[in-house]
């Protein structure tokens, strides 16, 4: 590792060393829990205020499964807590919360948003792409606990590291999570130019606090960074393999390679064993007999006396786009060239043949125009007749003629891929005619073609004609396995083989795959005037961090993506501990020591407790960058465990809390709000990791996508109950109702989500399908669960969702409510019956409609309440 | 902190809004940080109880507004300006020649990247209508029959050449997702006049005469702001809006019911926690409940007349642009603050001239019939209507049609205190550069502020480390010579 230098820039407090800091003097020394207790109260003391009283039992349970689990807890974990008598309770219960696997996915859902994960490439078309496999490396870091500082470097260079391991070339996919585009006519350079500073933006907020992007068309405004920084920063990057407009077509929608093969572990085993018989099928292959040695031998006699002569193809020509009212229309209809070619020839419209000298087989060949055909010409001259293999691929549908017959004719809507049709035909001596027709419906539009043929590979003519004796160990093999290759002696070894490796290859195909990053040769960094890119009179620079930030230690090469992950998580480097833990801090108490969570430059925010923040920053590092370590200092502090209420005198002298003498209050993550609904409702499916899924969506919410036309394909079974931490992140069409309660894009960094109340969100809770569903099944837990009384039922239903029971104001509302809807259901059961069926979970047959649609509605009003929604 | 507690709402408000120097320490993020109260209404004053419905942040007026509401008739796609509003004989007499080097020298160029640039005539004569003979292509003589109504542009400049960051710039002022659409701004500088419907209203048709580019929901994004100034999206199809139908055996009595039991179980909350959110919560789901009356009733127009219906060339709520149009004007009625009318039809690169044919006869009539609606209604005076792309179209062939465009366009503007039948810069002889008066996408978002007492450089947030604006940070003018 490089040894860094950190510099100081200009006496800033975020750029300065955390200052050697003690334990400040308070009164009422014995009120802290934990040392970050002290810094706090002399605060509040210092304003003459109280802490506020620490919370109940029951608000803290939930505050706890919120915060760590982003679950509610079941009212037996509430309970076991207001029992304990040894007063570890609280400490066991951290504990035990820390270790559960859904605490990894709390923290992913925050640490998703920061690195603008998602499901989609959020530009033009927002294409799906593949990126679960990074979602589910962070969800099993925080699982596993690892320290911050191996997280940073896995994300920003796993690849790089030595002997890097699968995981960490997952976790380099951090680097692909930036927007790209597929649209035709952009300017590749302009948009290689956007993903840099796409880079640049996520690496400087998430890591730094730092806002680098204000320098992409000038130097800073107000913080120590010049446009040069911001380019140096964008040059840690540029060797990472990328095109700036993707290809419009490619198999399975994987347009976003280089891609990275991510078995799970159960398809590991899988892999091992076909491998194992492809190499026992392969020793077949290899074993020499004496039958095959005689084969040989009179094989090598008739090459000798007659080589092989290999087909001639004439230049590709092609003709069109020829219009058409539709996509069959396009397939069918004959333009011209089906009754005879003549390549001087104009057909309809203007089109007219024009010569593809460019267009190589064995590679997939652009063609343009919606509702459109395109034709294709070139001659096959063969000087023995022979059988050859044609192959094709088609974007759409294809038609193939030789000499004026037709020998394929398959209307398919698909994106081209190699080989998707296969001809083996006969040709006799001379030319002969191949005429193409491919046809498209919308969008990409395209062919491939590749010629298989009996050829002796270049050389082995020489090889054959040197004597068996006087011939190469390199020599005699080449031979031998070209034989080997064709002899009717070996046919069904090679048959065997080809199938174990068809069903290897179907295998990998399922196997899910992430965008990789692989380093390549660095493109050039220049600064851009003005963010200009067309203008490249700029000064070329290298990889650098910010000047004022620090420097890397010079060195002969060029630096790489992990000399910025080193510098980063460099322990003299302050700044990076100091964003990561207030960011924490802001989880648990609802605001960062300082509130611009996404600026520590002279425009945010200074620390309101800057001894504190320097403190937690120093022990994290401290401690190995420990993550749940830092997270039980903070919840199991007495700062953690004040109670929310908030007196009105208090809320006047303090409104935002600057002196944290009281906890905050404020309505659950959008994840949160569906999750913990299933959750109380029994209908949550807990597990964990996986591709991501698609629960209930409105009919037609992608009508505006295009190219291709997107239909949403609604999950079955256990996907429409996942957590919302799994639910398909369509860049430009979130899922409506995690976008109704403030889930982001993730088109750019969030370091925090905007907290609306909005009347959106209050039809989400009374319409939203899943809603009802949760609300039906909690009503079904209700009948099960709750007791043979209505008044338990209901009961029931406010302990499950509130950990408390119900007031008797509270009781009569519902009882009320209940009362109506039980007698309107009565009065029409279909109806009963209709609110029923909404959701795929099937409906009890052992429970009266009309009973189960009016606790229904009970279940109702209370998953949409404000407490419901409300972490205290 | 700034917010002191003897600091009143309206001097909070011009702070925010920039009036101000704005105290370093606050940011856009904080203030929608729950630490602080929840949502921007709460923010102020703060430790008042939320204020439902929003009244804006721009309270009073930066100056005396000439209009209250904006209908953008958004031909998404890139209208040929040289076939709508910008007549180039001189294009016609090059027709199939070469483009002069000179032109299209070191400038971006989108699908006919490395092609032979060749001159394409205009595809259809101009005539001149109205008193004040405004230059307009014949295939749109209703546009044509209120021409003394609209103030066209045809010097307008963008800086993005291919759709969706064209349309990011166009809507947002920026080319990096993230930031508030235009409607957003619009609703937090000066809150929507109705109770019962968003203040920001999308609608979008599909046309036939060209391919359908695809519209990302990013363009009516509230960006940083808070989500409830987001554009809401009414559908031709499926619920109007979102959720805004009952579930299946539930009544509309009954959801009555349940939104009471919920509100009198809030009220019963609030009394043992205090907190002024839950007033809103109250107020959110009774606006909820209200929408879901009024927004079908919006979108029924059975209750037009025929002759209404005609004048539009509707028969009824069809999701075509014209029944947009209506829809977009009942939508003015009931107080909706910005009303976007997308129409996905003018991405034009081959057989231009067949599909300005049909694209013309999908939005001629019903764009002129909401001009005359608007005006007979007495409503045009304060509803500024703007209409175009977000782009224009190469002079240069591209095939049978023409490529992206940037360097020079066309817009017109009606109503909301602009002249009408005046016309506002101009292209060079060919049409590829604006050359006169030239106006950037900025200069006609400070125009829309402007008309709508808002001073384009007062109207900012911090995010980021930077006061953003619509307008961004280079310099940006209202178009004063189109203004009455």
């Amino acid at each position: 590792m490089p040894s860094v230098v950190v510099a100081q820039a200009g006496g800033h407090w975020a750029y300065e060393p955390p200052a050697a800091v003690r334990s400040p003097a308070v009164e009422d020394a014995g009120w802290a829990r934990s040392p970050v207790d002290a810094f706090v109260l002399a605060e509040i003391e210092r304003n003459g205020q109280r802490p506020a009283p620490e919370a109940d039992v029951r608000t803290l349970a939930r505050r706890l499964f919120f915060d760590l689990v982003g679950l509610p807890p079941e009212m037996a974990d509430v309970e076991a807590l207001a029992a304990d008598a040894s007063g570890e309770g609280y400490q066991r219960l951290v504990d035990r919360l820390l270790a559960s696997p859904h605490f990894a996915e709390r923290m992913a859902m925050y640490w998703l948003d920061l690195v603008r994960f998602a499901d989609s490439t959020g530009v033009h078309a927002d294409n799906p792409w593949d990126a679960h496999p990074y979602r589910d490396w962070v969800i099993q870091a925080f699982d596993q606990n690892m320290p911050f500082d191996r997280f940073t470097r896995e994300q920003l260079a796993g690849d790089l590291m030595s002997d890097a391991t699968l995981q960490q070339r997952v976790a380099a996919a951090y680097n692909r999570l930036n927007l790209v585009t597929r649209e035709g006519g952009s300017q590749p350079k302009e948009f290689l130019i956007r993903y840099t500073a796409d880079r640049v933006r996520n690496v400087s907020t998430v890591w730094m606090a730092a806002t680098v992007g204000c320098a992409e068309c000038h130097d800073h405004k107000f913080d120590p960074i010049a446009a040069r920084d911001f380019y140096r920063l964008g040059a840690f990057f540029a060797d990472i393999e990328q095109v700036g407009v993707y290809s419009q077509g490619a198999a399975k929608g994987r347009y976003f390679g280089p891609y990275l093969t991510v078995p799970p572990a159960e398809q590991r085993g899988e892999l091992v064993k076909i491998d194992k018989r492809i190499a026992t099928a392969r020793d077949v292959l290899a074993t020499p007999t004496d039958a095959l040695a005689d084969a040989q031998r009179e094989w090598e006699r008739e090459v000798l006396a007659a080589p092989p002569v290999a087909p001639e193809f004439g230049t590709w020509h092609a003709a069109g786009p020829y219009a058409a009212s539709s996509f069959a229309d396009a397939h069918k209809r004959a333009f011209g060239p089906e009754n005879g070619v003549d390549l001087a020839a104009q057909h309809e419209g203007s089109n007219r043949w024009t010569k593809h000298a460019e267009w190589l087989d064995g590679k997939a060949h652009k063609l343009a125009g919606d509702r459109s055909a395109f034709y294709l010409f070139r001659t096959i001259t063969v000087a023995r007749a022979q059988q050859l293999t044609l192959n094709f691929g088609s974007d759409d549908s294809i038609r193939v003629w030789v000499d004026g017959e037709s020998v394929l004719d398959h209307q398919v809507s698909r994106g081209v891929a190699p080989d998707q049709e296969r001809l083996d035909l006969d040709f006799d001596v001379g030319q002969h005619e191949l005429l193409v027709k491919i046809a498209n419906g919308s969008g990409s539009f395209g062919f491939y073609f590749r010629p298989e043929f009996a050829r002796l590979p270049d050389g082995l003519l020489v090889q054959l004609r040197v004597p068996v004796e006087s011939r190469t160990a390199d020599g005699a093999a080449a031979v031998s396995t070209h034989f080997r290759g064709l002899t009717p002696l070996l046919a069904d070894a090679r048959r065997q083989l080809r199938e174990l490796e068809a069903e290897r290859a179907a295998l990998v195909d399922s196997l899910p795959v992430v965008m990789a990053t692989v380093a390549t040769e660095p493109m050039t960094t220049r600064v851009l005037r003005r963010g200009d890119w067309m203008d490249d009179s700029g000064e070329v620079v290298q990889p650098g961090v910010p000047a004022a930030f620090g420097a890397l230690a010079a060195r002969p090469q060029r630096a790489t993506r992990l000399d910025l992950a080193n510098w980063l998580v460099q322990p003299d480097n302050p700044l990076v501990a100091r964003v990561f833990v207030n960011r924490l801090w802001k989880l648990f108490f609802g605001r960062g020591i300082v509130r611009s969570l996404d600026d520590f430059g002279t425009q945010g925010e200074r620390p309101t407790h800057p001894e504190l923040l320097d403190y937690l920053a120093q022990r994290f590092v401290a401690s190995g960058w420990d993550v749940k370590a830092m997270i039980r200092l903070m919840v199991t502090s007495a700062t953690y465990r004040q109670s929310s209420d908030c007196d009105p005198i208090t809320a006047r002298d303090d409104p935002y809390n600057m002196s944290f003498s009281r906890q905050v209050r404020y309505r659950h993550d959008a994840e949160i709000v569906r999750d913990n609904a299933l959750a109380v409702s029994g209908l949550l499916v807990k597990k964990v990791g996986g591709r991501s899924v698609r629960p209930y969506q409105p009919a037609g919410f992608y009508r505006h996508l295009n190219f291709p036309k997107r239909r949403y394909q609604q999950g079955t079974g256990d996907d429409l109950w996942r957590r919302s931490i799994y639910t398909h992140w369509q860049r430009q069409y979130l899922h409506p109702a995690l976008a109704a309660f403030d889930a982001p894009s993730r088109e750019e960094c969030t370091v925090e989500r905007a907290r609306s109340n909005t009347p959106l969100q209050a039809l989400v809770l009374l319409n939203d399908p899943i809603l009802i569903e949760a609300a039906r099944a909690l009503a079904t837990r209700m009948v099960r669960e709750g007791g043979s009384d209505v008044r338990e039922q209901i009961a029931f239903a406010g302990t499950t969702v509130l950990n408390r029971p119900l007031g008797s104001a509270e009781f009569g509302v519902l009882l009320n409510h209940h009362q109506r809807l039980r007698e309107q259901y009565a009065a029409d059961v279909d109806a009963a019956k209709a609110l029923l069926a909404i959701g795929e979970r099937p409906v009890p047959a052992d429970i009266d409609p009309t009973k189960l649609a009016a606790l229904t509605g009970v279940a109702r009003v209370i998953l949409s309440l404000h407490e419901t929604l409300t972490r205290y | 902190m700034f917010l002191a507690g003897g600091l009143g709402a309206i001097a909070a408000r011009q702070l925010l809004a920039g009036a101000m120097p704005l105290p370093t320490q606050q940011t856009t993020s904080q203030a929608m940080s729950h630490a602080m109260p929840e949502t921007m209404a709460q923010l102020l004053p703060p430790n008042g109880r939320s204020e439902t419905p929003w009244n804006g942040i721009v309270d009073p007026r930066h100056h005396v507004p000439r209009a209250k509401r904006v209908i953008h008739l958004y031909m998404a796609g890139g209208p040929s300006h040289l076939e709508t509003f910008d007549y180039k004989p001189k294009l016609a007499e090059l027709d199939g020649q070469p483009m002069p080097a000179s032109f299209t020298r070191g400038q971006p160029i989108a699908q006919l990247q490395g092609s032979r640039l060749v001159c394409m005539a205009p595809q259809f004569p101009f005539a001149r209508y109205g008193k004040s003979g405004q230059e307009i292509c014949t295939k749109f003589p209703h546009i044509g029959s209120v021409a003394d109504d609209i103030s066209i542009i045809r010097s307008m400049q963008t800086d993005q050449i291919n759709h969706d960051p064209a349309h990011t710039m166009f809507n947002t002022g920026h080319t990096i997702p993230g930031r508030p659409s235009m409607g957003s701004w619009i609703n937090y500088g000066l809150g929507s006049e109705g109770d019962d419907l968003p203040g920001f209203v999308v609608l979008a048709s599909v046309g036939k005469g060209g391919q359908a580019q695809p519209i990302a929901a990013r363009q009516w994004s509230a960006g940083f702001l808070p989500s409830r100034f987001q554009g809401v999206e009414f559908r031709s199809k499926g619920d109007p809006v979102l959720y805004v139908k009952n579930p299946n055996g539930i009544t509309r009595q009954q959801q009555r019911e349940a939104v009471d039991a919920i509100t009198q179980l809030n009220q019963l909350h609030d009394k043992s926690v205090g907190d002024p959110e839950i007033a809103t919560r109250i107020a959110q789901f009774e606006m909820a409940f209200r929408m879901q009356a009024s927004v079908p009733e919006l979108s029924d127009l059975s209750d037009e007349p025929r002759e209404v219906l005609d004048l539009y060339g509707v028969t009824g709520q069809d999701g075509s642009f014209a029944s947009n149009c209506l829809l977009a004007r009942r939508l003015a009625e009931r107080g909706v603050r910005f009303i976007q009318v997308y129409h996905r039809a003018w991405d034009h690169h081959g057989g231009i001239k067949r599909a300005i044919e049909i694209t013309a006869n999908e939005v001629d009539r019903a764009t002129a019939a909401l001009i005359h609606d608007l005006k007979r209604r007495g409503m045009l005076d304060d509803t500024l209507v703007l209409w175009g792309g977000e782009f224009g179209r190469t002079p240069m062939a591209q095939g049978s049609g023409r490529d992206h465009h940037i360097r020079g366009f066309s817009y017109f503007l009606a109503g909301g205190g602009i002249r009408g039948g005046t016309s506002h810069g101009s292209t060079d002889e060919l049409g590829y550069h604006a050359v006169e008066d030239v106006v950037h996408v900025r200069d006609l978002h400070a125009t829309i502020l402007h008309q709508l007492g808002i001073d384009h450089s007062r109207l900012s947030q911090r995010f980021q480390g930077l006061d953003v604006r619509l307008t961004g940070v280079e310099s940006a003018r209202p178009i004063r010579s189109i203004i009455a």
